[in-house]
């Protein structure tokens, strides 16, 4: 491929039409487009990313060979957004166009249009290490770019962004926000350091890096849950089995599950706060070793053995919630806890901790507040707009995906950006964040909504023909972009 | 050299998907399977180098259609130049205006031509040219949620109905509306009529410098919005 740049357009010669494409435009086709000067292909590559990732099959772009006239490909799949069957509007915006069978219906031609908005990114890290204190701040090159959240259901959260970090703090603080937002949200991976806690490799749909390690698996459940589900497996196999866990530490001898199994009493002693029977809070501080705890060595969350109870040859497990660590332990004539090599069965017991943790990934949802650019200048009676949202007779998406749009004022909406194609975000110098976002309504939609327009002072539809022109946003006066 | 157009079928195996520079067709006939090939490869035969015609004559084609004359050679130019025609006296209006329908009426006779079909179509971007054979019916739909599974509103076109083109233009897509429509839809007796109309009707679709009106433009897109009970 080669252009002919005057000044910053770029002529296209992919096609005799020869469009001269402004920078960040694209050319008649739609496929083609000024991208910094470059000329790029547009929407083959999302669409071969979406093809890959479903298992599809490709074939080249350009198919080498001189065709000999008849229909080639007969058994591939062409990979195009028509041909995809999917819905894709595209963030340039939409001049979506399908051609497939719905409803029995033979031809379809599709309308959408698109806006932009930003804002943060609500971060899910799948992992039980610990991460840092909740509300500790999280940085990218020494910028506050947000916080650590509370955490959920072995996941750590992280809330990242928002207009205090793009535009309340420094310049640089804003700047280096605006980038970690937009690489996150474009499924690049972001190093982010969190005050007195740790460094973590985020990228959506991969698993979170600690300190350098990467995550494997979630863990299965709390200490008290793993013994929960695990106990039947290991009555009979050994004495005692502690499953270590930052949150809540679970001993089969005490927990209900060993109870109902009359699993006889150890001796056993607990360090940390028990809860209930067999469960136990804080057995040791946070940290990136057993369990999320920062122990390297187990036995230093325990007491000595109640030498009343305890007897000499009492087997013990100890496990991480994760089977990831694991030891195998038998006391000995001073009823103290000496390691030995862990019996096949109780191998087998760990093995099947791990089997049933699910991969550790790390989500991100892209949230943004929609209302506020859409509605600005529209109307001064802004509800009526946003209600026809509420009231799905505006239907929002983001780059074709499904959004979540949360309850109450505004029009605040969630999307998964691994469901947007590659490259969906970008930003702008304010710093904001560039997201695509269609509504798609009836015009008759529209026309219920209602409203005062006094104080709206419309764009004047005289321009309509200059702003056709342009693609760079046209900021008006007073209103914020 | 003649460059090669893309080939291929869409992933159902029924529809033939051809590309060039900015054309998207997507073909389908129906009829005996001896026929079918024939007229496919009849399909493929005049997509060849039907850019390249185009492009020959590009500078006169984005020029104000005249309403009298026509200097153009081709057969697709000059069927784009006879749909704008009856417009161009009264209206701004280029040859380009019809070229999604004329393209795609111009596959389809070459497929008519090369066997007997019972019903065939050849959908350019939405700009649809049909071909129906006694008692053959095509049922035409719009889609105005592409994020949900159905249309909004569908159209039947029948052999004995006079409609042979069916065209859309509108504010969104490619199409260059210079009016606020989401979307017109036409139907007319070929598909280089539907597209000039479609064209036409759009832009008439305004009211500018109405305050019910509004007209903002995005880093992405120019977007109207209709408040106020309108």
């Amino acid at each position: 491929m080669t252009t002919d740049t005057t000044a910053d357009k770029i002529r296209c010669d992919a096609c005799p039409v020869m469009c001269y494409i402004k920078p960040g435009a694209a050319g008649a086709c739609d496929r083609y487009a000024n991208h910094d000067g470059l000329l790029v292909r547009v929407d083959p590559h999302v669409l071969l990313e979406r093809t890959v990732s479903h298992g599809g099959r490709l074939v080249p772009f350009q198919a080498g060979g001189d065709w000999d006239g008849k229909i080639v490909h007969e058994q591939d799949v062409f990979v195009t957004a028509i041909g995809a069957g999917t819905t894709y509007p595209d963030y340039k915006p939409a001049p979506f166009i399908v051609s497939s069978e719905i409803d029995g219906v033979d031809m379809v031609t599709v309308v959408t249009e698109g806006i932009f908005s930003y804002c943060g990114v609500k971060v899910k890290i799948d992992t039980d290490r610990f991460l840092g204190p909740e509300t500790a701040t999280v940085r990218v090159q020494g910028e506050a770019i947000g916080h650590v959240t509370t955490g959920e259901y072995g996941s750590q959260m992280l809330s990242l962004g928002g207009v205090h970090h793009l535009t309340g703090g420094s310049k640089k603080e804003g700047r280096v926000t605006c980038d970690a937002l937009m690489d996150l949200s474009n499924c690049k991976p972001v190093e982010l350091s969190i005050d007195g806690g740790a460094t973590v490799v985020v990228q959506a749909g991969y698993p979170p890096i600690v300190n350098g390690v990467a995550e494997e698996r979630m863990r299965v459940g709390c200490g008290s849950a793993t013994i929960g589900m695990f106990a039947k497996q290991w009555h009979g196999k050994v004495d005692e089995v502690v499953v270590v866990d930052d949150h809540i530490t679970g001993v089969l001898s005490e927990h209900q599950a060993g109870k109902v199994l009359d699993i006889a009493d150890t001796g056993i002693k607990m360090k940390g706060r028990r809860s209930t029977p067999g469960r136990y809070f804080q057995v040791a501080e946070p940290g990136t070793g057993w369990g999320g705890t920062q122990i390297s060595d187990p036995l230093t969350i325990l007491g000595p053995f109640d030498p009343k109870v305890a007897k000499p040859g009492t087997t013990m497990l100890m496990v991480s919630t994760t089977g990831e660590h694991a030891a195998y332990y038998e006391l000995d004539a001073a009823l103290r806890p000496v390691e030995k090599t862990m019996p096949a069965e109780l191998k087998f017991s760990v093995e099947r901790i791990q089997e049933n943790c699910e991969p550790a990934l790390c989500t991100v949802l892209f949230m943004g507040g929609a209302g506020g650019s859409l509605r600005a200048g529209v109307t001064d009676n802004p509800v009526r707009l946003t209600r026809s949202v509420k009231d799905a007779l505006t239907r929002v998406t983001s780059g074709g995906a499904p959004v979540y749009v949360w309850p109450g004022g505004g029009i605040t909406f969630m999307v998964d950006v691994t469901r947007l194609p590659a490259g969906a975000f970008g930003y702008v110098p304010t710093p904001a964040l560039v997201a695509p976002i269609e509504f798609t309504m009836r015009l008759s939609d529209y026309a219920t909504l209602g409203g005062h327009m006094d104080h709206v002072r419309p764009l004047a539809s005289l321009n309509v023909n200059e702003a056709r022109q342009v693609t760079a946003p046209r900021p008006k006066a007073g209103v914020p972009s | 050299m003649t460059r090669k157009p893309q080939v291929g079928w869409l992933k159902d195996g029924q529809r033939l998907h051809l590309q060039d520079g900015p054309i998207d067709l997507i073909v389908e006939a129906q009829g005996s399977a001896a026929n079918l090939r024939a007229v496919y490869d009849a399909a493929i035969g005049r997509f060849t180098g039907l850019l390249d015609e185009l492009c020959d004559e590009l500078p006169l084609l984005r020029t104000a259609a005249d309403p009298e004359r026509c200097a153009l050679h081709g057969v697709v130019a000059r069927r784009m130049h006879a749909a704008v025609a009856p417009f161009a006296r009264d209206h701004f209006i280029t040859p380009m205006a019809a070229v999604a329908g004329s393209v795609a009426e111009e596959i389809l006779a070459a497929m008519a031509q090369a066997a007997p079909l019972r019903r065939a179509y050849v959908n350019n971007g939405g700009d649809i040219a049909l071909h129906l054979t006694d008692g053959e019916a095509f049922t035409v739909g719009l889609i105005d949620r592409p994020d949900r599974f159905g249309v909004m509103r569908t159209a039947e076109v029948r052999a004995d109905d006079p409609t042979r083109g069916i065209a859309t233009s509108g504010y969104h897509g490619r199409s260059f509306s210079l009016g606020i429509a989401d979307a017109v839809t036409v139907l007319a007796a070929t598909a280089a009529q539907a597209d000039a109309a479609a064209t036409i009707i759009a832009n008439a679709v305004d009211l500018p410098g109405h305050p019910a009106i509004v007209v903002r433009q995005t880093s992405f897109s120019r977007i109207a919005i209709l408040v106020n009970g309108w």
